[in-house]
């Protein structure tokens, strides 16, 4: 909608930074799986399923990270828009990176085990990207009229008025939302 | 037989005490006269738990009885202690009504014929005098009262407080919690109380619980609680239970006069012809404190004791000489501190009404810098803090405006540097230097504010520089004066309350041309039958040209979006002015071109012009730095309220939830970080300060009265106990120790009560923008989502012009 064109969406976190970051680390991935021929075929002992596990490996310690860094609130330069970003697409390019360091060999084991836990983190984490981008516009209701509470103890000390009256029809014309 | 002393001292407030303190201190006999029952009447009758300052902090205090800042109590209680101890001898209720004779044989006569011989005669009668009585009949009856003690004494009466000044606003306020009250004030608006109360009166009448009656004063009070009052509107009958009159004193000039003490010619001095020891024309006949033009309690106690040397043959010199002396030892000629005095006095008419030793506390808190010809001016910054006075020389400005175009002006002696950035909070670069040698005095902001609230000279000097000011900022700044002086005449400073209009779109007859000098206005139309807006102008703009320039009737409403005070100058002295003038015409010109196509940029998308409009209502006009959350991106996870609290003493200063919001658009409770901070009108310990950044924020020396609090509009200020610092996130993560993030924020977890069973003392709490904090705001660092960003509302005005649709 125009006039919010100050607010940029963690998706589009300095120009998609993180999206190109995982789409590059996803490529690179597919690129070398398809490219390197192996002598017993694509596994996690060959060296590439090694360089997949490690990165795959250090993927989750960092996305694991992001528990402590939203409760770390010191100063820095950091943002946690940005962090949060990059935890969605590099947390998403890791079912690329960790399917890859398997060569699609699974099998019921204590390896198979991890793999489907980690595509259920995953899943969560894709359920929890849905309702971050679909749950703040349906609770806030485009359109909805102001409400005013103030601090817990004091409420006498309403700052905020009454939408003025001519805004009325503009605020019911679902139409002329963006 | 009378009884005999060596001094008599008139009076037991701070300076009557201090000298009576000296006096047993000496082993002088020595007598204190006091009309109450009870000393310092004036402090008793402060409102409970008034917390009194003891200014200037750089004034050293001499007086065998203590004075540090804290509450009413304590200090009377120390000086109840301490003059006892001293073996003081005060007699109460002791009515003066006459001092006859002369040094070694005063007479005084008191109320029932007693009389008492002295010496000396020291009046310390304070300058409450007696209560001013409303002065018509039935005045004096017994429902109708002159103080209020304790507001809370009185339920579910109906109370008329008359009066207008800050007594009986508050008293008004206060009373209105549990009553009915009216304030009636003579005047038609507020002329002589803080600004502060003024907000508060006027917030308190929204309510239904006080009415303010303007214009009005009684005419006739009768038994039975009839109070006929004289409105606009005719005579109006009101039945009350209880009339109080706040009316202020009479000054005691009179009293002063009947006992043989000359006044200068102006019979409206308040101050007698007084020697440098504070003797009057009568030989051992002395006048100390606030009728001697003492405007402070420590000034009131060090002239007590430096009296009393005087009598016992040991004259002292001010307390404040050596700072005075300090202050002033860079003035060119090395003059004396009183030399000094009278030189500043001189060389600067804006003093002229102002007592030698309300001068002394003025200069108290000011800095004298001496400049070298071509030495830079610096000063903590181009902040709307300090003023700096022009003593002697010339100035020389470089000028930014909003273009870039710099332009150099000078300024000299008795200008002012600084003054439009003291009203309009704007802040504006410009280097400045010396281009004379010069003598600056740089002022406090909170000094000039009780310059200008003492001293009508003061006030009508620096208001005309302010205008002059600000047409050369607005026009030119290479008109001088001279130039400018056909607009002057007509100008007039108008304030608008919200809502108010400046201008009525269609109106023909009027040619006002506005210039805004805080606040902010919008632009709206409702020529097509429903109101659009185009616009919002912040102070520095200029409206109403348009219909002038180009001989049309009004083409748009304009109305202040918050209270603003604009320049309203006539525009049949405006056109000739701009006809004379073609380069300058160009230049508004251009302006008036600007603005109709940011009027278009907002007609394409009404939504602008409402969003626009929805933001003004709620002060944004006026704010520098504010928070503004997207609610379509907001995950109400309250992490920015956690990083606050996380990173301020435990106590968040927004809150997420509170505050209003128009579509997804999302107002929080918390510091815009205003043009002109409400909050720091009226701090005592001035501990509230403006960072060149725009940052307004709060020092260690808050004394927790919840003045800021109770002045801030927005309610952003929260009077809270900092909560303890907690162990690191790991040791509660893993061992489970203190409180998590957030978690301390419960109701009930954070400490209200210290050690000792005592309650902690509040202190006010806002937001700094997390001054000096690496990485900026942490409420906007900590949101995951990108729904919070702090931004300058005119930027985000700009963007939205920018935009298209």
């Amino acid at each position: 909608m125009t006039a919010m064109n100050r607010h940029e969406t963690f998706l589009a976190y300095r120009n998609f930074r993180h999206l190109k970051w995982a789409s590059a680390l996803s490529l690179l991935s597919i690129g070398l799986y398809l490219g390197l021929d192996f002598p017993a075929g694509h596994n996690g002992g060959t060296w590439l399923g090694y360089g997949l596990g490690t990165i795959g490996a250090l993927l989750i310690l960092w996305l694991m990270w992001f528990g402590m860094r939203k409760r770390r609130y010191g100063p820095g330069n950091w943002s946690l828009k940005g962090w949060l970003s990059a935890h969605v697409y590099l947390g998403l390019s890791l079912v690329i990176v960790g399917t890859l360091h398997t060569g699609f060999q699974l099998g019921w084991n204590i390896h198979g085990l991890a793999y489907i836990l980690m595509l259920i983190v995953i899943i969560s984490g894709v359920v929890g990207l849905f309702v971050y981008v679909r749950v703040p516009g349906l609770m806030t209701g485009i359109g909805a009229a102001s409400r005013s509470t103030t601090w817990p103890n004091r409420s006498s000390r309403s700052t905020a008025r009454p939408l003025r009256r001519r805004f009325s029809s503009v605020t019911s014309s679902p139409s002329s939302c963006a | 037989m009378a009884e005999r002393y060596e001094i008599a001292i008139l009076g037991s407030g701070p300076a009557g005490l201090s000298a009576a303190a000296r006096a047993a201190e000496r082993g002088l006999s020595h007598i204190v006269l006091e009309r109450h029952d009870i000393y310092a009447q004036t402090i008793q009758r402060y409102q409970k738990g008034k917390y009194v300052m003891a200014t200037p902090d750089n004034l050293p205090l001499r007086s065998d009885i203590g004075f540090v800042a804290g509450t009413r109590e304590e200090i009377l209680g120390i000086w109840g202690e301490q003059t006892q101890g001293l073996g003081v001898n005060l007699r109460y209720n002791a009515n003066v009504e006459k001092v006859e004779g002369s040094k070694g044989q005063f007479r005084i006569t008191l109320r029932g014929g007693d009389v008492v011989e002295a010496a000396h005669v020291v009046m310390a009668i304070g300058d409450q005098g007696e209560l001013r009585k409303i002065g018509v009949p039935g005045d004096d009856l017994p429902f109708v009262q002159y103080q209020l003690d304790d507001p809370e004494a009185y339920e579910n009466e109906t109370i008329v407080v008359i009066g207008g000044g800050d007594s009986a606003i508050e008293n008004a306020v206060a009373l209105s919690k549990q009553n009915r009250v009216y304030i009636a004030y003579r005047r038609a608006e507020w002329a002589r109380a803080k600004s502060g109360n003024i907000t508060a009166v006027e917030k308190a009448a929204q309510g239904d619980n006080l009415d303010i009656l303007f214009s009005s004063s009684p005419e006739k009070i009768e038994p039975g609680g009839k109070l006929t009052m004289r409105t606009p509107e005719g005579s109006r009958e009101l039945t009350v239970n209880r009339i109080i009159a706040r009316l202020g004193g009479i000054p005691p000039r009179g009293f002063l006069e009947r006992c043989g003490i000359r006044f200068p010619a102006d019979k409206n001095a308040r101050i007698p012809e007084l020697s440098v020891t504070s003797e009057t024309n009568v030989e051992g006949l002395y006048v100390i404190g606030a009728p001697a033009g003492a405007p402070v309690i420590k000034q009131c106690m060090n002239q007590g004791y430096e009296v009393v040397e005087t009598i016992s043959g040991n004259p002292v010199e001010p307390a404040d000489q050596p700072i005075l002396a300090e202050k002033l030892a860079g003035l060119p000629g090395r003059p004396s501190v009183d030399e000094a005095l009278v030189l500043i006095r001189d060389q600067l008419p804006l003093f002229d009404e102002l007592t030698t030793l309300q001068l002394r506390e003025f200069l108290l808190d000011s800095d004298t810098h001496l400049l070298f010809k071509g030495e830079p001016v610096t000063r903590t910054g181009g902040r709307a803090g300090t003023i700096l006075l022009i003593g002697d020389g010339v100035v020389q400005l470089d000028l930014t405006d909003k273009t870039g175009a710099t332009q150099t002006v000078t300024r000299t002696t008795g200008d002012f540097i600084g003054d439009v950035g003291f009203t309009s909070g704007q802040r504006r670069t410009s280097n400045v230097k010396a281009a004379t040698d010069c003598v600056l005095i740089e002022m406090a902001r909170r000094s000039v504010i009780k310059l200008l609230a003492s001293s009508a000279k003061a006030r009508s000097i620096f208001e005309r520089t302010i205008i002059i000011r600000q047409l050369q900022d607005s026009l030119s700044g290479d008109l001088s004066e001279a130039d400018l002086a056909p607009l002057i005449d007509t100008a007039q400073v108008r304030r608008f309350a919200a809502g108010d209009a400046l201008i009525r779109e269609g109106a023909t007859d009027d040619q006002n041309i506005y210039f805004i000098r805080s606040g902010s206005v919008t632009i709206s139309s409702s020529a097509d039958g429903k109101e659009t807006v185009f616009g919002v102008e912040p102070a520095g703009s200029i409206v109403g040209e348009m219909a002038l320039l180009y001989n049309r009737p009004r083409n748009a409403d304009v109305t202040a979006a918050i209270d603003t005070e604009a320049l309203q100058i006539d525009g049949a002295a405006f056109k000739p002015f701009l006809d004379a003038r073609p380069e300058l015409r160009t230049k508004i010109d251009q302006a008036v071109h600007d603005r109709v196509l940011r009027g278009v940029a907002y007609q394409q998308d009404p939504w602008r012009g409402a969003i626009a409009d929805f933001l003004v209502d709620q002060g944004i006009g006026e704010a520098t730095n504010a928070l503004l959350i997207d609610e379509a991106l907001c995950v109400r996870c309250d992490n920015c309220e956690i990083a606050c609290a996380e990173t301020h003493d435990g106590v968040a200063r927004l809150n997420r939830e509170a505050g209003p919001t128009f579509r997804q658009l999302h107002v929080p409770i918390s510091c815009r970080h205003c043009e002109n901070p409400h909050c720091m009108a009226d701090c005592p310990p001035n501990a509230l300060h403006r960072d060149e950044k725009g940052e307004v924020w709060i020092d260690q020396t808050c004394i927790g009265c919840g003045n800021c609090s109770e002045n801030c509009p927005y309610g952003v200020i929260r009077m809270a106990v900092p909560a303890p610092k907690k162990p690191g996130l790991l040791q509660w993560l893993l061992f489970g120790r203190g409180y998590g993030p957030g978690e301390d924020k419960a109701a009930g977890k954070l400490k209200k009560v210290g050690a000792d069973g005592k309650e902690l003392p509040k202190k006010a709490m806002k937001c700094d923008l997390c001054r000096g904090v690496k990485g900026g705001p942490a409420c906007v660092r900590a949101c995951p989502t990108g729904a919070a960003i702090r931004i300058s509302p005119n930027d985000y005005f700009r963007s939205m012009t920018e935009m298209p649709s």
